[in-house]
């Protein structure tokens, strides 16, 4: 998953002239129709890299439509525009961003991302008619309270069970030590996976610390102190979780990783120093990567976008949640009657071009029926060699 | 640039007068978005003014978000405890923090410039921490969720429009408080700001004031947290976070930090700005950073202070005044 | 036993950090009185900087920490001249004029090289090990580099002309001037060197730690309290601060853990600033 540096840098520049061409064009164009979907989510700030991610992912599936003429909309082709908002990972920043979406008519969109965007964000749902698609690990990020909310993936109550006993299984680890920072973003997650790991007879131990911590050095003594089998990166974002296991290497810790926070294996191998100082890691992949899909995303992004996609894990999960955005817009014929957009979307099994066919799931544990039910990736690496990302079903409920 | 009394009275009560259309816009709009921002530049207001209360001074206070934090939070555990009645939680949240403010007071009004800056901005960092610290007491760092909605003798103020026209309200409530502290002490508190040792050797009780500013100032800050809690439905600690500090801050400063006028006029530009910027993705940041050098170069002395500046330049030029110096340094 | 030495290497070396990027952070202050919001910026822009020569152009690493530091303190000097000197005088403006670079210079990082953190690492790796207790090298490297650059900038404003002239501008301005000192040419220079400092602790740093656009608002808020802690403008102050900090930190982040660690931190500076308003070294403190 490694990319050329140089790609990587250049990407946000030819991301941000491509959305710019894609504004003139669209004012060019003059299609006979339009539809609006939105994205809300951190753009600017520590978590921007979640919020950008997903951005772009919308942008880029549109763009795809586009490409092809425009989205079949009730006999027409329409064209897709998408209506970004930066919601600060604050609550306050997802009210006034289901406000902004609100005045400019967009019905159905990705986000928000971060659990305060989303605890502000969900009263408004209601009252604004708006669908969104959230990926934050809140405890209850979807809920019978807000009808029109969805989930873009499982949280850790659904994965967790099935990847930490797996991880276990392969590992044989008795004792935990969980880190996330100390707001919203890391609790939720956090204790949600430590729960997970007592629950299979781990003793387990939770480490917040605060939110901006540079320098991982003392929290790294702590934990070798503790002396854990291994430590669970659960909810910490990529450069303190690089930053962390730097510190742990060079204070010759030699337990394992676990890391089901989506971050992927990047962030970790960083800290490392490269796959072969790693002793053991297992992580949860938000879609299988290594399947033949994910491939493809990567490669259409590259050819309609024009610039390399982005490395962060949530390239898949936008992309899936966009795709089925589009096309429940495109089965009900409006972008602007929720009601008909929700009805398709419950009564209409998820389904993507790259990834094939889903589910919907979410009864049991939020109670209701509207999160994806998609597989997702396990990958791991034992003894300095990387094993790979195996694809781990998750059930459906109807 | 002497301070003119007269004319800044009329610039301040010109401030308030610019709050009055806010609580007509719900009555006359339904645009989500006009709403919003109405309800935004409500609460921006207040906050700002409890900045603008320690300013009066020449103290720059950071406080205002752990003051809003303890308002908001007050106001919210006492509507799901039952008491959902606004006048009840004004008072709350507007004497909680008065009564927190005596003892921080006491601790830190002997500081003087950046160390006042520090300490007031620790006490917002200190905040969040107990806050995630305490989770029972304030739902930690979930915060505070599902809080009903106010009600005002009986009647339901959850209805969209009453929401935000109770917003306004209690802005307002809370701007006429910082309006009246400002001015029933504007000579005390100018005569400190110009030159302490010399006030308290005239027998002004710098003490005193200062203390009655910090106390004034938390009250409004912990209406401007009520306003924004009542609002969100939830008193959540990203809601109060240290750095919004900034914002109000940059509204008082981008206004002109001479009159409630600039407050007003800065609060309303920033968060118009801010709320545009907002869709231009991740560029927000950098056009919001733009537009805070562009006017505090173009107007050191704020929009409002700038203006009045020219204006006044204008005006003395038609009488007999001889011209004004041209403009040199701010402040 | 072995975690409370450990501990106290770890909280030395945060020690060393801090008390470099503290240092241009309180000759800005103490020799222009301008609160620079923009400081942790130019840390992050030293790394930005370090990694692209290196990591990319292929620069020699020591090379590469000696070219960040040169552009640093030259985007640094125009800063100063065509953003700060004008308001030198307006504390409160200068305040929100960095901040307003700060937040352009972070979107134009997010902009060329994305928001996901840099593959940036320090090209010595391991650690010196005796009985359980570690010193990573890439630690003792940056505890000499550190130490010859705080020595160098104490050498510069104790022992030359340039720093008796800028000691004369920080006393008193209008006095400085009268004798013939020009602050046309002293303000920037102070500015840049104080910027190349920040720009070298983020070159040398950052490949430790992690690299992304944002690691620059923790490092500006220590800088803050280490500063405030031994007294605006106070240079030694600032060193002896820097070390508490460290220590503190790393003390109760070990034994108390990372969030409660960070609360006795503020909270034990809160009650030194009680005790000693002015803070450590301070003397009078400047009106803002």
């Amino acid at each position: 998953m490694r990319m050329p540096k140089k790609a990587r840098t250049r990407l946000t520049t030819s991301v941000l002239a491509g959305s710019a061409s894609l504004l003139f064009s669209a004012a060019a164009l003059a299609q006979d129709c339009e539809v609006k979907v939105g994205m809300a989510g951190p753009l600017t700030g520590g978590a921007s890299a979640w919020g950008l991610a997903m951005k772009t992912s919308m942008e880029f599936v549109a763009a795809k439509h586009n490409e092809a003429g425009g989205l079949p909309v009730g006999g027409k082709k329409c064209k897709v525009n998408v209506v970004t908002v930066d919601a600060q990972c604050s609550a306050a920043g997802g009210a006034a961003a289901s406000n902004y979406l609100a005045s400019q008519n967009v019905k159905i969109l990705i986000g928000p991302v971060c659990s305060p965007e989303t605890t502000g964000f969900q009263p408004l749902s209601n009252r604004h008619k708006q669908i969104f698609f959230n990926s934050s690990y809140k405890a209850d990020a979807i809920g019978p309270d807000w009808p029109y909310g969805f989930h873009m993936h499982q949280g850790p109550k659904v994965f967790g069970p099935i990847i930490i006993k797996a991880g276990k299984d392969r590992f044989k680890f008795n004792t935990a030590v969980v880190m996330g920072p100390n707001d919203q973003g890391g609790t939720d997650s956090g204790n949600q996976s430590a729960a997970i790991y007592r629950e299979i007879g781990v003793k387990t131990e939770v480490e917040w610390y605060q939110r901006g911590t540079t320098n991982f050095g003392p929290i790294a003594a702590r934990i070798m102190a503790q002396n854990p089998d291994i430590v669970e990166l659960a909810a910490m974002p990529p450069p303190d979780v690089t930053n962390l296991v730097r510190q742990l290497t060079q204070a010759g810790y030699n337990g394992l990783y676990g890391g089901m926070g989506g971050i992927g294996m990047e962030p970790v191998v960083q800290g490392a120093g490269g796959v072969e100082k790693i002793k053991g890691y297992f992580w949860l992949e938000l879609m299988p990567v290594e399947d033949p899909g994910a491939l493809k995303v990567r490669e259409d992004y590259q050819r309609i976008m024009k610039s390399a996609p982005t490395t962060n894990a949530m390239l898949y999960t936008s992309t899936f949640a966009a795709e089925n955005i589009l096309r429940a817009v495109s089965l009900a014929g409006t972008d602007s009657d929720v009601d008909k957009l929700a009805d398709v979307l419950r009564k209409t099994a998820p389904e993507s071009e790259y990834f094939g066919k889903g589910c919907w799931r979410g009864k049991a544990q939020y109670g209701i029926n509207q999160e994806f039910a998609f597989p997702v990736g396990m990958g791991v690496i034992q003894d300095g060699k990387r094993i790979g990302v195996e694809r781990v079903n998750l059930p459906c409920e109807s | 640039m002497a301070p003119d009394r007269h004319r800044d009275f009329w610039l301040d009560l010109w401030g308030m007068a610019l709050l009055l259309p806010l609580l007509a816009m719900p009555l006359l709009f339904k645009d989500p978005f006009i709403l919003s921002l109405t309800y935004q530049f409500a609460i921006g207001v207040a906050a700002s003014l409890s900045v603008y209360v320690m300013l009066r001074m020449g103290l720059l206070s950071f406080t205002v978000p752990a003051f809003m934090a303890v308002g908001g939070y007050a106001a919210a555990m006492l509507a799901k405890s039952g008491v959902t009645e606004i006048m009840a939680l004004m008072l709350a949240s507007f004497v909680l923090p008065m009564i927190f403010a005596v003892p921080l007071g006491l601790l830190v009004l002997k500081l003087k410039g950046l160390y006042f800056i520090f300490i007031t901005f620790i006490f917002n960092e200190i905040l969040q921490l107990i806050i995630f610290e305490t989770p029972k007491l304030t739902g930690g760092s979930d915060g505070v969720v599902g809080v009903p909605a106010a009600t005002f003798l009986g009647a339901d103020l959850g209805v969209p429009w009453r929401q935000v026209f109770a917003t306004v309200a209690v802005c307002l409530i809370a701007s006429v408080i910082a309006f009246a502290a400002s001015h029933r002490y504007r000579a005390e508190f100018t005569s400190i700001e110009e030159n302490e040792t010399l006030a308290e050797s005239l027998g002004v009780a710098v003490w005193k004031y200062r203390m009655i500013g910090y106390i004034v100032s938390a009250g409004v800050a912990g209406l401007a947290g009520l306003a924004l809690v009542n609002m969100l439905g939830t008193a959540h600690p990203s809601s109060f976070a240290s750095w919004s500090v900034n914002n109000y801050i940059a509204y008082v400063f981008v206004g002109g930090r001479g009159t409630v006028l600039g407050v007003v006029v800065g609060s309303y530009l920033l968060i118009y700005m801010t709320n545009v910027f907002n869709a231009y993705a991740h560029l927000s940041a950098g056009l919001f950073g733009l537009l805070l050098i562009a006017v505090m170069m173009a107007a050191p002395g704020g929009v409002v202070g700038t203006a009045v500046k020219l204006f006044g330049g204008f005006r003395a030029d038609k009488g007999d005044a001889p011209r004004p110096a041209p403009a040199g340094g701010a402040a | 036993m072995v975690t409370f030495v450990s501990a106290g290497v770890i909280g030395l070396s945060m020690g060393a950090q801090y008390a470099l990027i503290a240092i241009g952070f309180t000759l800005i202050f103490g020799i222009l009185g301008v609160v620079n919001f923009a400081h942790g910026g130019f840390y992050v822009l030293g790394g930005y900087l370090a990694f692209t020569l290196s990591h990319v152009l292929g620069v020699p690493f020591v090379a590469a920490i000696v070219l960040a530091t040169i552009a640093t303190a030259a985007i640094g000097y125009v800063v100063e001249i065509v953003l700060v000197e004008k308001y030198v005088v307006d504390h409160l403006a200068t305040m929100l004029i960095t901040l307003g670079f700060y937040q352009i210079l972070i979107t134009a990082i997010v902009v060329f090289y994305g928001a996901e953190p840099m593959d940036f690492s320090f090209p010595i790796t391991g650690s010196l090990r005796s009985g359980g207790i570690f010193v990573p090298y890439s630690n003792l490297i940056v505890f000499v580099v550190c130490g010859a650059a705080i020595a160098a900038v104490y050498w510069l404003v104790y022992r030359t002309r340039y720093g008796i002239a800028l000691r004369a501008m920080a006393d008193d301005g209008p006095v400085a001037r009268s004798q013939g000192i020009p602050p046309a040419t002293m303000f920037p220079m102070a500015f840049a060197i104080a910027t190349g400092l920040a720009g070298l602790t983020g070159a040398l740093v950052t490949p430790m730690l992690a690299l992304d656009p944002h690691v620059g608002e923790g490092v500006l808020l220590k800088a803050f309290v280490v500063v405030i802690l031994g007294g605006m403008g106070s240079i030694p102050g600032a060193m002896l601060a820097a070390f508490i900090v460290g220590l503190t930190e790393a003390y109760a982040s070990v034994y108390l853990g990372g969030s409660k660690g960070a609360l006795v931190l503020f909270v034990l500076v809160l009650v030194i600033l009680l005790v000693r308003p002015q803070g450590i070294f301070g003397t009078e403190a400047r009106k803002a």
